[in-house]
């Protein structure tokens, strides 16, 4: 008997479970994004294994409607400075350059952490399945190409996929009415308030990009420590910034860990949060030369259903925010 | 098919009250290791009748339109897998200690309520030896292991039998260049007991104990872009306890007070890997695969009379099934309640006639009462032909999911406590011919199930669904000394959305155990083979009636063994699933109302591919 079971227990061990393979590093990816703010200002990179960039020229619009379901704001083209007036009166018609004077208040969208707010502000009453819009009239001002623009705007309300909106010059009694149906395939709908129409190609739809380099104008005493380039308005700097695409990303900022040693297990419990925008992140200052500097020590960790990625800016080239070339770093985790 | 094996082993083997006609199949120990057989869910594939197939990682086991929830699955005498509305992993009961299977069509029963078939195992018998050993050991060419190690003792008033084993399945690949497993490689660790009591000659006291530790992993795809792996794994670990007191209270009457607790638990993880850096940790990813668990107790009186003419059956059966993961789930209740209480009566005409009658009535804590009634006569059942007639009416339960989980378990449908038990009202006629070295039988079996779980409107579970399942089978069995031949075949018809459009679907079948002993040389070749026709089948999911075609599965095992050191040593080598392809597609189409259309080919499993096989037996004395 004892020799079966020697036999046993030596015939037990032969077959077990394979142990795991092991696996080289992966190599990060590298990224090239070039940002001028006069013709390219724009790029929308879609992480993935490769991560896919896509440049979009200057176009031209002046507000951006949000097309989230129960989200409402109206925000202005951040890369140009346009100011807004709420004249708190419902009457289109009684507006007009007149009611523009020294006491009038003028307000930019304002970029805060993680979010912007909106000028246009609270439009309306969104406590019904229906917005019901206070029926404001707002005066937006912008400069382009050296030519001021005047034009008056009112919200008439919206249902529940629809912005229903009057707007023209505004020294002309002519107006516009027009309608903007939510597009659940891409976040915002743009406008073009100089040439009466949508601007349909400004973004690629939502399951196409993850984050959004670009610009954002915003006050220069405000970012005191991040590099700008100067706008048409001295108090305002036009700086580098990226949009997230918020449906569908949360970011966790990691500043402690290096590139290196952040993975997908040190991750995963981290408090992520939703966000929509950033100013500056991976940009500074080098304080002897003025020249413009990565900060490679901001490490952007974005989960992205169940996927989680961490970029990292390498280096910038080129003397000005206005017009520079960036190359990020992107793990896979 | 149907095979008709040993018609007189079966009666005399039986634990249960269960007629001799109703057991159509047989499958031998000799079977089982010319198959190389290591547990249930394995031979399912091969006994006659079942339909066995892989999808997503999880085994689809029929008759007709039975599911193997609705086929009642005993061992020696005591539910193997609880009520088996749970997803009992059949993995887990192994056959090492196995000596024979048997499938028994309609049989007229007491203590089953889902008894239109019953597979019964038998374990091997504890011999009447002082001290005795048995070592099996089993390796393949696909590096599966499997090994056992039985030691009894006996001294003729106490009988007591250990065995352990460690059985170790490898994986299975759809690809050998990618990581991902199609099935995960398994392990499964055995201890069961049994001891007998001759307390006195007419009392005998049996307990027995089966536990089993299964371990699967699952290999996930690497993800792409990184060094990382989420694994699953699936620990399935079973203890059970049964005993029976037996009183043979009279020349005629026996007693028996029979008892089991059971208990299971199945742990489902998934595992996070860096595969550079070594590092792991459970994933926070929601688990698509619950983990369940369940405990059965069962207690039950009965008494036997083996009068004659008059032969009777009566007993009551007191049974508890209860969540022990989710006991709190939904707030209703995680367990039900069955009281049964049952009579058999068996009369025998001279040697013309038996007729069998008898009723059960049970109560479910949750639906009420039933009555089941279950009818059979034997004609001539001494002479060479002998015809048969049986009518019976059993239930099984809903999946223990539908019944209580909510609706994250249910894929967004809501259960219902009130979901009535399946209803299967089977008739089964066969003829059977019996000679000296030749047994035959023909048959039919038709089965129509109601009140299976459907979703309405209101997206909730309702016990609305018909479905039938009809089968043809004719076997003979041709046997001496030197040779065992046993072909048959079966042609079977499936109805599963009778309630909705009337699809009859049919597909054949044909089986063939040989064993051929070689005169004056030891050596024994046995043959295992079976072959299943395009199996088609339709299925309503989100009321939509959807039809899924099958391609043909082929089994061919063979074996050959030579004894040595007087029939203590037994070595065997042998070739398992020569003709088998392990993936097969499955066409899924939606049914429109003029035609079909193609929705999907999916790749489903039906078994592991062809192995060589090397066994060797010893047993002392």
């Amino acid at each position: 008997m004892k020799k079966a079971v020697y036999i046993f227990l030596v015939f037990s061990i032969t077959s077990c479970f394979t142990p795991d393979e092991y696996l080289p590093k992966i190599d990060s990816e590298k990224i090239n994004i070039s940002l001028n703010s006069t013709e390219s200002p724009s790029t929308f990179i879609k992480l993935g294994f490769p991560t896919g960039t896509l440049s979009k020229e200057k176009s031209n619009w002046q507000l951006r409607f949000e097309n989230t379901a129960d989200e409402w704001g109206i925000y202005t083209n951040p890369t140009e400075p346009i100011r807004i007036f709420n004249t708190k009166i419902n009457r289109y018609d009684l507006i007009n350059l007149s009611s523009i004077d020294g006491n009038t208040i003028w307000e930019y969208d304002d970029v805060k952490s993680t979010n912007i707010k909106s000028a246009i502000g609270r439009w309306g009453d969104f406590d019904f399945p229906n917005p019901e819009s206070y029926k404001d009239v707002y005066i937006l001002n912008w400069t382009q190409d050296s030519q001021d623009y005047y034009y008056k705007f009112q919200i008439l309300d919206a249902d529940i996929n629809t912005y229903h909106f009057k707007y023209g010059p505004l020294n002309e009694t002519s107006f516009q009415i027009e309608t903007i149906n939510k597009q659940e395939v891409q976040l915002y709908s743009y406008f073009s308030l100089v040439n009466n129409e949508q601007a349909k190609t400004i973004e690629p739809n939502t399951n196409e990009w993850h984050i959004h380099f670009s610009y954002q104008v915003d006050s220069i005493n405000k970012h005191t420590k991040i590099p700008y380039s100067s706008t048409s308005n001295s108090s305002l700097g036009l700086f580098p910034s990226f949009e997230l695409n918020h449906e569908h990303v949360e970011i966790f900022l990691d500043t402690v860990m290096n590139f290196e040693q952040i993975n997908y297990i040190n991750s995963r419990n981290l408090t992520f949060e939703k966000s929509k925008n950033s100013i500056g992140l991976f940009y500074q200052k080098d304080p002897i030369t003025s020249q413009l500097q990565s900060n490679s020590k901001q490490n952007l960790i974005l989960r992205s259903d169940d996927e989680y990625y961490v970029i990292r800016a390498l280096n910038i080239i080129g003397s000005s925010v206005g017009n520079h070339s960036v190359t990020f770093e992107i793990k896979k985790l | 098919m149907i095979v008709f094996a040993c018609l007189i082993t079966c009666i005399a083997n039986q634990t249960m009250a269960q007629d001799s006609t109703s057991c159509a199949y047989t499958l031998s120990r000799d079977d089982i290791e010319t198959s190389n057989l290591q547990n249930l869910e394995e031979a399912l594939s091969i006994l006659p009748i079942f339909h066995k197939y892989i999808k997503n990682r999880s085994p689809q086991i029929s008759y007709g339109s039975l599911g193997i929830d609705n086929i009642a699955v005993f061992k020696d005498g005591f539910p193997a897998a609880l009520d088996q509305n749970i997803n009992y992993d059949f993995r887990s009961i192994p056959l090492w200690d196995i000596d024979r299977i048997e499938i028994h069509l309609t049989p007229v029963v007491g203590q089953v309520k889902n008894n239109a078939i019953v597979i019964n195992l038998y374990s091997l018998k504890i011999p009447e030896q002082p001290i005795w050993t048995k070592l099996n050991l089993t390796n393949t060419s696909s590096s599966d292991f499997h090994g056992s190690f039985i030691l009894g003792l006996s001294n003729l008033t106490h009988s007591g039998q250990v065995g352990i084993s460690r059985s170790f399945t490898n994986d299975l690949y759809d690809d050998e260049r990618l990581r991902s497993t199609s099935l995960g490689a398994f392990e499964r660790y055995d201890l069961n007991l049994k001891y007998q009591y001759k307390i006195l000659p007419s009392v005998t006291l049996n307990i027995q104990s089966d536990n089993a530790i299964v371990h699967t992993q699952n290999k996930g795809k690497i993800i792409p872009g990184t060094s990382r792996v989420r694994d699953h794994e699936n620990d399935f670990n079973k203890h059970n306890i049964c005993g029976s007191l037996q009183l043979k209270a009279s020349k005629h009457h026996t007693l028996s007070l029979e008892g089991m607790v059971h208990h299971f638990k199945n742990n489902n993880t998934l595992i996070d890997k860096n595969l550079n850096s070594g590092q792991q940790n459970l994933s926070t990813h929601t688990n698509t695969h619950p983990n369940t668990g369940y405990n059965q107790g069962l207690i039950r009186l009965s008494l036997k009379s083996f009068n004659k003419p008059l032969e009777y059956s009566l007993g009551i059966d007191l049974s508890n099934t209860r969540d022990n993961t989710y006991q709190y789930i939904d707030a209703i209740s995680t367990a039900y309640n069955d009281y049964t209480a049952y009579g058999i009566l068996s009369y025998k005409l001279k040697n013309t006639l038996i007729l069998h009658g008898g009723l059960r009535l049970f109560h479910n804590n949750l639906t009420g009462n039933f009555l089941l009634p279950q009818f059979q006569i034997e004609l001539a059942p001494r002479e060479v032909i002998q015809l048969n007639f049986t009518s019976n009416t059993s239930v099984s339960y809903a999946p223990f999911r539908q019944l209580f989980y909510p609706t994250n378990f249910n894929e967004g449908v809501r259960n219902n406590v009130l979901l009535n038990p399946i209803k299967q009202n089977a008739i089964h006629a066969n003829v059977i011919l019996k000679q000296k070295n030749l047994n035959a039988v023909s048959g039919l079996i038709f089965i129509a199930q109601s009140d299976i779980p459907r979703v309405d409107e209101s997206n909730t579970f309702n016990s609305a669904g018909k479905a039938s399942s009809f089968s043809t089978y004719a076997s003979i069995n041709i046997f001496n000394d030197i040779v065992s031949i046993k072909p048959s075949a079966m042609m079977h018809a499936i109805n599963n959305t009778r309630d909705t459009v009337n699809l009859t679907f049919f597909y054949p079948e044909l089986n063939l155990n040989t064993h051929i002993r070689i005169p004056n040389s030891k050596i024994t070749i046995g043959l295992n083979a079976k072959y299943i026709g395009k199996h088609t089948n339709s299925f309503i999911s989100n009321n939509t009636i959807y039809i899924a075609e099958q391609q043909k599965m082929r089994f061919l095992s063979l074996r050959i063994k030579r004894s040595f050191i007087k029939e203590k040593l037994k070595i065997s080598f042998g070739i398992n699933n020569i003709l088998q392809t392990p993936f097969i597609s499955n066409d899924i189409y939606r049914l429109t109302e003029i035609n079909r259309e193609f929705i999907d080919n999916e790749r489903v499993i039906s078994g592991y591919p062809r192995s060589f096989t090397f066994k060797v037996v010893y047993t002392n004395p």
